[in-house]
């Protein structure tokens, strides 16, 4: 009798250690999801109404594009004094910045969105740009490429973005970072960036400029040329 | 009858353009938001900035030819309703 009382006990024992366990391994991972969970995008900064990241319509050249944020490196190169590499991480060891820009599209729609990233003009500070560079050239995972003037750029604190209302870039969204290029249309505002070139061929021509729409690509002008 | 056969043929020619520019219409649309497909489609012909250019030039002429169409399709009518009252009887529409 005394025997079987201890069985009891020792069973129950057991059982009340293996839920305690499970009840804490799982706790564990629970706080483990909850720290990998993504921020809920914002809606509105400083009064400003936000548009939603959804709001966007899907317009790449090869449709959304999957970089591995683990093996992802961006080249800086071209006239350059010390062409490097950064891998993801590295990118956003620089200042972080925030901006709410409005993107317009040729097709007719626009975006307000809160955008984070990194100056652009802090990466190139670190290759040292050669003085006979005049335009940054910008190329994409998916074979996309675009220029803008290297004066713009500094001129204007141009940011690549990492973020958007708050929410990391989505794959669609072009992660891991897209330009956000003030004051022009939303062609040059190039998502998925691998590379960026400095450059002295002012009249290098993209992926759409080629096509003929406008080298510039000034909001204030038209977008065909 | 020699009128009649010329306003005709002219209802005819725009009747045509019209539809043709209309399909043109609606393909250099497709061509904006969906140049992945139109694009190869058409053997590059029709790629995103040259379905721009083809839409926006052609809505002066979609709009002439469609109030055209509307003329000539009010007047014919209104021809068939005169000749009914004279009792000629039902016409051939023009």
């Amino acid at each position: 009798m005394k025997r079987r009382t201890i069985s009891i006990l020792a069973g129950m024992g057991a059982l009340v250690v293996a839920s305690a366990s499970w009840w804490v391994y799982s706790g564990a991972a629970r706080a483990e999801e909850a720290k990998t969970l993504e921020a809920v995008e914002v809606r509105e900064y400083q009064g400003e109404k936000l548009s939603s990241i959804r709001s966007f319509r899907e317009n790449s050249i090869r449709g959304p594009q999957h970089v591995d944020k683990e093996s992802y490196i961006l080249e800086l190169g071209g006239l350059v004094k010390i062409p490097k590499t950064y891998a993801y991480d590295e990118v956003l060891e620089n200042q972080h910045y925030e901006k709410v820009i409005t993107l317009n599209c040729v097709e007719g729609w626009s975006v307000k969105i809160l955008w984070e990233g990194v100056l652009v003009k802090d990466l190139l500070k670190e290759v040292d740009p050669l003085p006979a560079a005049t335009v940054v050239i910008f190329y994409a995972h998916d074979g996309y490429s675009t220029s803008l003037p290297l004066t713009y750029i500094i001129d204007n604190d141009i940011i690549m973005a990492h973020k958007m209302n708050g929410v990391t870039l989505p794959s669609e969204r072009g992660f891991p970072f897209q330009l956000v290029a003030q004051d022009k249309w939303g062609y040059k505002w190039i998502k998925w960036i691998t590379k960026i070139e400095l450059s002295d061929e002012t009249d290098y021509r993209g992926y759409w400029e080629q096509s003929g729409y406008s080298h510039t690509g000034n909001l204030n002008e038209g977008f065909l040329e | 009858m020699r009128y009649n056969g010329s306003r005709r043929l002219i209802r005819r020619i725009i009747g045509g353009s019209l539809f043709a520019i209309t399909a043109l219409y609606v393909v250099s649309g497709f061509g904006i938001t969906a140049f992945r497909i139109i694009t190869p489609v058409t053997f590059g012909l029709l790629d995103k900035p040259a379905s721009f250019r083809i839409h926006d030039w052609l809505w002066a002429p979609f709009l002439i030819l469609l109030c055209l169409h509307l003329v000539f399709r009010y007047l014919a009518r209104e021809g068939r309703r005169n000749n009914e009252k004279q009792g000629i009887g039902p016409v051939r529409p023009l």
